[in-house]
């Protein structure tokens, strides 16, 4: 994780210190296991939202629809 | 009009007073003015105040009135406005260092809406650096009191807002809500904060980058179900400036109160918000049922299966979001960013693509549960907050004490603050924060209820019945 900080730390010109690259390391690794989970569902059926809708509930789900 | 009466007032209350030109607007205004002046030194609920134009305002309002014109419920009615909602001639800054100077030359349609209403704005009000937080702890702006408990946070993002209706330095506020920014304070002031559907009030206007964009909304705070629903009323609606505005009729909601609740169906999630909740607000949420139950309603466990990924759906939708917005800004000064802030975009940045695009998938998952559980249900109702204000110490060392464990404020399951609150942000179904009881310290808690989407009068239905019967708006924070 630490060579993606160095990466948007050059990216953004952020002049970030060697102990909070590792600082955000850490807290990068946290955040992938908080989602992690989000992988496990199965989706497979289930269409991805393709924009943002002003009302979802309208636009009913179309699961399983091929 | 004394200190005393202001206290008493509610909207409803006054606008027939106002109609009957039985209290000026100039006085009233004045009469705010003066309260802003006492109590905003000690409280911090205001970061700009807009004396001149707010007594111009009422001046034209009563010439108005003499000549017997009256735009609505709000005429004359003191507000006061977050201070991310872009205000034409008036300093806006997000809370943020970068934003310091900026005067917008438009007003967001909120504001808009508000003024042609006849609202009177009194000023901007304080909040948590670019509305990233729930504790209006803001290092350039300092901290918003509480008013029941000095020592204490207001809440936030839109801390301000609620301290001011809480200690009635006006009638209503405008906030903004992206995880709970509006509930959350509205919870920890003792007052009414409304987070209506996704959609049902404009966003134009809003500081970019002061929320997701599809996880924010804008709403009101009041003292009371019934004026929350007059201010709703007057701000809701299709705005051609905000492509995301629904175009779904805005009903009269003051047709929804007072209605009866004997034999609606409330739903409760359970095993979502226990975890994070004080074995007192765990008894106080459950007296608020059974109250609820007194007044006819049926309640039940509903089933919402992936519940718990709720917390990370807001954290890679809503954090995403708001990086993007913030590219300039990190590009040109990163630094004028907190550290924590900073940090937080910088973590948002690493979430890769396939995270925002599953979460979207999930959320999707998510809303259609929902859908289902109102299939067999009316409203849901759920606690606000898990505990009562945590004091600003705890908050600075990010740890609070719960029933003897020393807890962290930030957790994987979510932020303590705003926990409760982020299903209906990641859903976008409208929700309403009402007092529902006050802790052992003398401080206030709240519930929600919310409902199907555009179902916010159904919202007020219930609140109003639930509030009316508790009584427990009738409390306020002693102001001397």
């Amino acid at each position: 994780m630490d060579q993606l900080v160095r990466r948007i730390n050059a990216q953004y010109k952020l002049d970030l210190s060697e102990e909070e690259i590792q600082q955000l390391a850490r807290q990068a690794i946290a955040t992938e296991e908080i989602l992690r989970p989000l992988y496990e569902v199965d989706l497979a059926q289930l269409r991805p939202i393709l924009g943002i809708v002003n009302n979802p509930y309208r636009r009913r789900r179309i699961r399983g629809a091929k | 009009m004394t200190a005393l009466d202001v206290e008493e007032l509610t909207i409803a209350r006054l606008a027939p007073r106002i109609k009957a030109r039985k209290v000026s607007v100039r006085q009233l205004t004045e009469a705010f003015l003066d309260r802003i002046r006492d109590f905003n030194p000690r409280l911090n609920a205001y970061q700009t105040l807009m004396e001149k134009s707010a007594v111009a305002q009422s001046a034209s309002l009563d010439r108005e009135l003499r000549a017997g014109k009256v735009r609505g419920p709000l005429h004359g009615i003191p507000f006061s406005l977050k201070d991310n909602l872009a205000t034409r001639g008036v300093r806006t800054t997000a809370g943020s260092k970068q934003l310091a100077g900026w005067v917008p030359d438009f007003d967001a349609t909120v504001v808009e809406k508000l003024r042609n209403a006849g609202a009177v704005i009194l000023g901007k009000t304080n909040m948590h650096e670019w509305a990233a937080g729930s504790t209006t702890i803001n290092p350039y702006y300092g901290t918003t009191a509480n008013p029941w408990d000095h020592s204490r946070i207001a809440g936030g993002s839109s801390g301000g807002s609620a301290a001011a209706v809480a200690a009635r330095l006006c009638l209503g506020a405008i906030g903004t809500d992206n995880a709970g920014s509006v509930r959350n304070p509205a919870a920890l002031c003792g007052v009414v904060g409304v987070k209506p559907t996704y959609g049902r009030v404009s966003r134009y206007g809003g500081v970019l980058g002061t929320g997701g964009f599809s996880t924010d909304h804008f709403g009101p705070f009041a003292v009371t179900v019934k004026d929350a629903a007059l201010i709703l009323g007057a701000i809701a609606g299709a705005d051609p400036k905000d492509p995301l505005s629904s175009s779904e009729p805005v009903p009269n909601y003051l047709k929804s109160i007072g209605g009866s609740v004997k034999g609606l169906r409330a739903g409760i999630i359970p095993g979502y918000y226990e975890p994070l909740m004080s074995s007192e607000a765990k008894k106080i949420f459950a007296a608020a049922l059974h109250q609820l139950r007194d007044l006819g309603v049926k309640t039940a466990e509903i089933k919402i299966p992936h519940v718990d990924l709720i917390p990370a759906v807001q954290l890679a939708t809503s954090r995403v979001e708001n990086a993007v917005a913030a590219h300039e800004h990190l590009r040109k000064a990163p630094r004028d960013y907190s550290p924590a802030l900073m940090y937080r975009h910088i973590n948002a940045l690493m979430i890769p693509a396939d995270a925002y695009v599953t979460a979207q998938r999930v959320r999707r998952l998510i809303c259609e549960e929902f859908e289902d559980a109102f299939a067999k249900v009316d409203v849901i109702v759920a606690p606000t907050v898990g505990m009562s204000a945590q004091t600003v110490e705890e908050c600075k060392a990010g740890f609070v004490m719960m029933d003897g464990k020393k807890i962290a404020l930030a957790q994987d399951r979510g932020n303590l603050g705003t926990l409760c609150t982020i299903p209906f942000n990641v859903t976008g179904l409208p929700a309403m924060s009402l007092c529902c009881g006050f802790a052992a310290n003398g401080s206030p808690l709240g519930m929600q209820i919310a409902a199907p989407p555009f179902e916010e009068g159904l919202v007020f239905q219930v609140g109003h019945a639930y509030e009316q019967a508790a009584g427990w708006h009738l409390r306020r924070p002693a102001m001397s």
